[in-house]
């Protein structure tokens, strides 16, 4: 149902690296995962509205408003590389 | 009185008597995570400084001297927040979770952050990037999951209470499992600011305590509206030890047939059947109906939750959040490809995957409109129920605790242990799950579920419940 072509191709849309090994294995895997949830199609759902919140609590509003964070420092400190107060990535185009 | 005897309403009760104090009730928890701690593997992260810092602080609060621990998908601030993952194996939390911070404003005795499925994926702990919390009822069994290690350690007392996540079931299972109390709140009536999202539309915060008593103490300092997440409801703050004392005479109780069927374990099924009569006899009118939808509630998870998993773990790229991989680097793409790859774990990958899959061009018609349209009729089969009655009453799984191994290379067996939970979360109901009797020595799990905003009622019947089936038998641990 889910060819190796398919895993490989969601495998660089989800920016995962897999191996060969788990590329067969997620083949299997993921083939009956969607088996599982493709009796779905049986439900006759015209004339039905997708839920997409819960339907007590619309148009949650605050005021435009901006607020210094408390601990800009404490953000910083999680960068995996920094240099003084910016974060360091790789090269994007080589 | 034993520390491991004790239940936060106890020991606050023992407190002002000054039978003891709160240092001494530190030590006692202390005493008891090293005792059981090498076998038991609750907590990822220990931290005794938190705790004494909280007590000398001398801050008052009905949550003061109770010592409690933390799912580690959480935030607390200065201290390392791992979610389980080896992606943020170094990662320290800047700021505390709103709930925590509440719990910190009543006095929080943090004892540490305790073990789960990686980002809370799973229903055993088994997914743990560091090491599976087994169970304290029998050391060759999982505790659940994905918030097994709050749940092991209230069973085991290593602490009284613990604050887990709910996304598919991931506090009432292992609750279950261990012979505990385990509550799921109505999405919307505690914050998940702080919380590690996994599925933004379906997780919920709650305690584990071991009465019922005890969870409305902790869930009033848990609800309320937030700034921080707009999804919390400006509904009017509600005691909800008050609302234990009502009575439940005359309460109707539905029993959806679609829950008693195959799959269901007659151990299970007959502990439950035993305490249902139990009930009726109190004077709680019972009525059996049907949710007919059931059966799709499964597939409906686990297309919702991949969709929102895959789009909430988009941020673990080594740059935002997440420890990089090791080694040099062509491009970006190799470097996010090599991070993700190699920090989140097989389940993690998989859910990833799959919820990449049910998102992308061409088929999310086929699989996520359709999913959120047959959620609507989950919710829609919940509404009309609770037309004809005030609460439902279930098992919370239809096994007890399985082995350790057992489901690991299957997943979609793993996933049925979330059978009688999942459709809560979808329709964003509040359950509870109370420890009923044990069945070839462990523990089986009755379920309460309410229409949104009935935690009150919920937890009224089961308070009514647990003085009717007397105190419950502790963990037969050391």
């Amino acid at each position: 149902m889910i060819s190796k072509e398919n895993i490989e191709h969601l495998g660089l849309l989800a920016r995962l690296r897999l191996t060969p090994k788990e590329v067969k294995q997620l083949e299997t895997q993921v083939s009956s995962i969607l088996d599982f949830v493709s009796q779905l199609s049986r439900v006759d759902t015209s004339g039905t509205r997708p839920t997409y919140y819960m339907d007590d609590e619309l148009n949650v509003g605050r005021s435009d408003e901006a607020v210094q964070y408390p601990d800009v420092e404490g953000l910083r400190k999680a960068f995996s590389k920094r240099e003084d107060n910016l974060m360091k990535s790789p090269k994007i185009f080589s | 009185m034993k520390y491991t005897e004790l239940t936060i309403e106890s020991a606050r009760q023992g407190m002002a008597d000054k039978l003891f104090t709160a240092v001494e009730l530190l030590r006692e928890s202390e005493v008891r995570i090293k005792a059981t701690e090498s076998d038991l593997k609750a907590f990822l992260t220990l931290t005794p400084d938190e705790a004494v810092s909280a007590l000398g602080s001398g801050a008052g609060g009905e949550l003061a001297g109770i010592p409690a621990a933390i799912k580690d998908v959480l935030m607390t601030k200065d201290i390392r927040t791992t979610a389980a993952s080896k992606i943020l194996d170094n990662y320290v939390a800047s700021y505390d979770a709103t709930a925590v911070f509440r719990l910190k404003s009543q006095g929080l005795v943090l004892m540490g952050k305790t073990n789960c499925d990686e980002f809370a994926m799973g229903g055993s702990t088994e997914n743990s990037g560091y090491y599976p919390t087994l169970n304290p009822w029998d050391l060759t069994r999982v505790p659940g999951g994905s918030s097994g290690g709050s749940a092991a350690a209230v069973a085991a007392g290593q602490v009284l209470y613990a604050i887990g996540s709910d996304t598919g079931g991931s506090i009432r299972q292992p609750a279950a499992f261990c012979g505990v109390v385990g509550l799921k709140p109505t999405y919307g009536l505690v914050s998940r600011y702080g919380l590690i999202a996994m599925a933004s539309s379906l997780d919920s915060i709650g305690p584990f305590t071991r009465t019922v008593k005890d969870a409305a103490i902790v869930l009033n300092h848990l609800a309320g509206a937030d700034p921080h997440d707009a999804t919390t409801s400006g509904r009017k703050p509600i005691d909800y030890v008050r609302e234990l004392a009502g009575d439940v005479k005359g309460m109707t109780v539905g029993l959806p047939r679609e829950y008693f069927v195959e799959g269901l374990d007659s151990g299970v099924r007959e502990v439950i059947e035993e305490q249902i009569k139990i009930l009726t006899a109190y004077g709680v009118k019972l009525k059996e109906v049907s949710l007919p939808h059931t059966q799709f509630a499964l597939p409906v998870y686990y297309i919702l939750m991949p969709a929102e998993v895959s789009s909430n773990l988009a941020k673990f790229d080594g740059l935002r959040y997440g420890q990089p991989a090791k080694g040099k680097f062509k491009t970006l793409l190799d470097y996010y490809q090599e991070t993700r790859g190699e920090g989140f774990g097989a389940e993690v990958r998989r859910r990833v995957l799959v919820g990449t899959y049910v998102l992308s061009a061409g088929y999310v018609d086929e699989y996520y409109l359709q999913a959120q349209k047959v959620r609507t009729k989950l919710i829609e089969d919940f509404k009309r129920v609770f037309t004809e009655v005030d609460l439902l009453l279930t098992p919370t799984t239809p096994t007890t605790a399985f082995r350790l191994g057992e489901k690991m290379d299957d997943p979609v067996s793993m996933y049925l242990a979330d059978i009688y939970t999942v459709s809560v979360n979808l329709a964003g109901l509040p359950a509870l799950s109370v420890p009923a009797g044990l069945s070839e020595g462990l523990p089986v799990g009755m379920q309460l579920i309410g229409p949104r905003f009935s935690e009150g009622k919920i937890m009224r019947l089961a308070h009514v419940y647990e003085q009717l089936r007397g105190p419950f038998p502790r963990a037969p641990f050391h």
